[in-house]
């Protein structure tokens, strides 16, 4: 009795030990018929091994022909640790066969033998060698009614054809729109030529007028055009005829003006001398031309940037 | 809160100029390189055109572009020149996409096959075997590349059983060695079962 029941906690100890598991390996093929010359065939082997082992990259096969008519033409390697500390490696071998056969017939891609090296030593783990049909592609004998000269007639050459263009003319006229389109939206916004007639811009008029003119308008009597300039300016501007007393009210209905009110009132000021006290010379020394000029193009700015 | 807005959209008011700029720079700048590549295409595709239709242009190897090379080394072997057109799959193989390239191996391999099967019917055997075999390895590099190339797969059939049609000429067991050898003899050398 007590010898059953020690061989009973025999076996159960057996039973329960840690079993050194053989490195597990497994096969994907692919299908195993309908090949023709120059297909490609690629296998994929995982292998499973255990803590502690590794497979040497030695045994892994290499890139290159195996024989007179298959190709190992690339070969990829992935190793993952998973669980338990055991590794994963897939291998994925892509073959290329040449083989010319006559008839349907059974070719073979050879195995090979994968090394694992472990604690122990190193074991050999192997991949079974992979069958499949390949056929031929072409009749074997020339029907009778082609001359004999047609049993090698060859496919033709390849004609060199041209570059294709299309992509160059799409970002030539997307490209062109767009360009011809923010050109006419900024000639609008800068009151430029074809534009520059336009009245919602009177300062950015009379800025580029004064600039440009300011050669012509250094005497008495350009100082005068100045001002008129800028008087019509802010006439155009308001919709009626500014005057000094306006001032305000106009910097109220224009709020974008206002941080230049002192040099508005200064310029305003310059023009009673001008006009009124007939004062020119008073009048440019206080705010000379230049200073006009600089205020119309603050005012043309100023003028844009609100709409 | 108002003020803040009609702040924010005067600063906006006033880059109108700046982004309309930018945008009109850019596009331009597109517009040119566009126009460049266009032009630049154009003259290629008119290179090509001129060797298509059969002027002989001369093509420097080492500056054309791949697709150039191509219609250069097509207008060669199209002529049986295929010395003179090794030059250009040299730099095709450098420089050209693997399709490109893939072509140009197939048309090479073609020429080569015309010479040999002329070869052939003149009874040049010499002549022709080593041409084959030179256009199958261009095939085969030509299948490298594009497994799919059904011409490729054709031609490359046409010149296995051409060297195998000429029994004279090539190695027999070069295309057939996984068929068993015969045995001649038996395996027990002892005792022979018939005459050699």
């Amino acid at each position: 009795m007590m010898r059953v029941i020690l061989l009973g906690l025999v076996a159960l100890f057996v039973a329960s030990a840690p079993v050194s598991a053989e490195p597990s390996l497994a096969l994907k093929d692919p299908r195993s018929f309908g090949y023709f010359l120059g297909d490609t065939l690629t296998r994929e082997v995982i292998l499973r091994v255990d803590a502690g082992e590794t497979l040497e990259m030695a045994s892994v096969p290499l890139a290159g022909p195996v024989n007179y008519w298959l190709e190992l033409n690339d070969v990829k390697l992935d190793t993952e640790s998973s669980g338990g500390g055991s590794t994963t490696y897939r291998l994925v071998l892509n073959y290329q066969t040449f083989y010319t056969p006559l008839d349907p017939r059974k070719l073979t891609i050879p195995g090979f033998a994968l090394k694992v090296a472990g604690a122990s030593g190193t074991g050999e783990v192997t991949v079974p060698g992979f069958e499949f049909i390949s056929s031929p592609i072409r009749q074997l004998f020339a029907s009778s009614s082609q001359s004999s000269g047609s049993s090698v007639a060859l496919q033709p050459d390849v004609v060199p054809y041209p570059l294709t263009t299309g992509r160059e003319r799409t970002a030539m006229l997307v490209s062109g729109l767009i360009a011809l389109g923010s050109l006419i939206a900024l000639a609008w916004h800068q009151a430029w030529w074809p534009f520059h007639k336009r009245a919602a811009r009177p300062f950015t008029d009379t800025a580029r007028y004064l600039r440009s003119n300011a050669g012509k308008l250094q005497d008495a009597s350009g100082y005068r055009t100045a001002l008129l300039r800028l008087h019509r300016a802010f006439d155009l501007r308001a919709g009626r005829r500014v005057l000094a007393d306006d001032v305000d009210g106009f910097l109220a209905d224009h709020p974008e003006f206002k941080p230049y009110a002192t040099e508005v009132e200064a310029m305003f000021a310059s023009s009673r001398q001008t006009f009124f006290g007939n004062n020119v010379e008073g009048a440019s020394k206080q705010l000379p031309l230049s200073a006009l000029t600089d205020l119309s193009s603050k005012l043309a700015v100023a003028e844009r940037s609100a709409g | 809160m108002k003020q803040a807005l009609r702040g924010l959209l005067q600063t906006l008011g006033g880059m109108k100029t700046a982004v309309l700029g930018t945008v009109l720079a850019i596009s331009a700048a597109v517009l040119a390189l566009s126009s460049w590549m266009y032009v630049d295409k154009q003259m290629i595709n008119a290179d090509i055109a001129a060797l298509r239709s059969g002027k002989d242009l001369a093509v420097d190897a080492a500056e054309a572009p791949p697709a150039l090379l191509e219609a250069r080394a097509s207008f060669l072997l199209k002529r049986s020149h295929f010395d003179d057109a090794q030059q250009y799959l040299d730099q095709a193989a450098l420089r050209a996409e693997p399709d490109g390239y893939a072509r140009m191996l197939y048309n090479m391999a073609n020429s080569r096959m015309r010479v040999a099967i002329r070869s052939i019917e003149q009874g040049n055997f010499d002549k022709a075997i080593p041409l084959v075999q030179l256009a199958k390895a261009e095939y085969r590099s030509a299948l490298r590349i594009d497994p799919e190339d059904w011409d490729a797969k054709h031609n490359l059939d046409v010149a296995m059983r051409l060297v195998r049609d000429l029994p004279q000429a090539v190695p027999e067991d070069k295309d057939d060695p996984l068929e068993t050898p015969e045995k001649l003899w038996s395996d027990l050398p002892g005792t022979p079962q018939g005459l050699p």
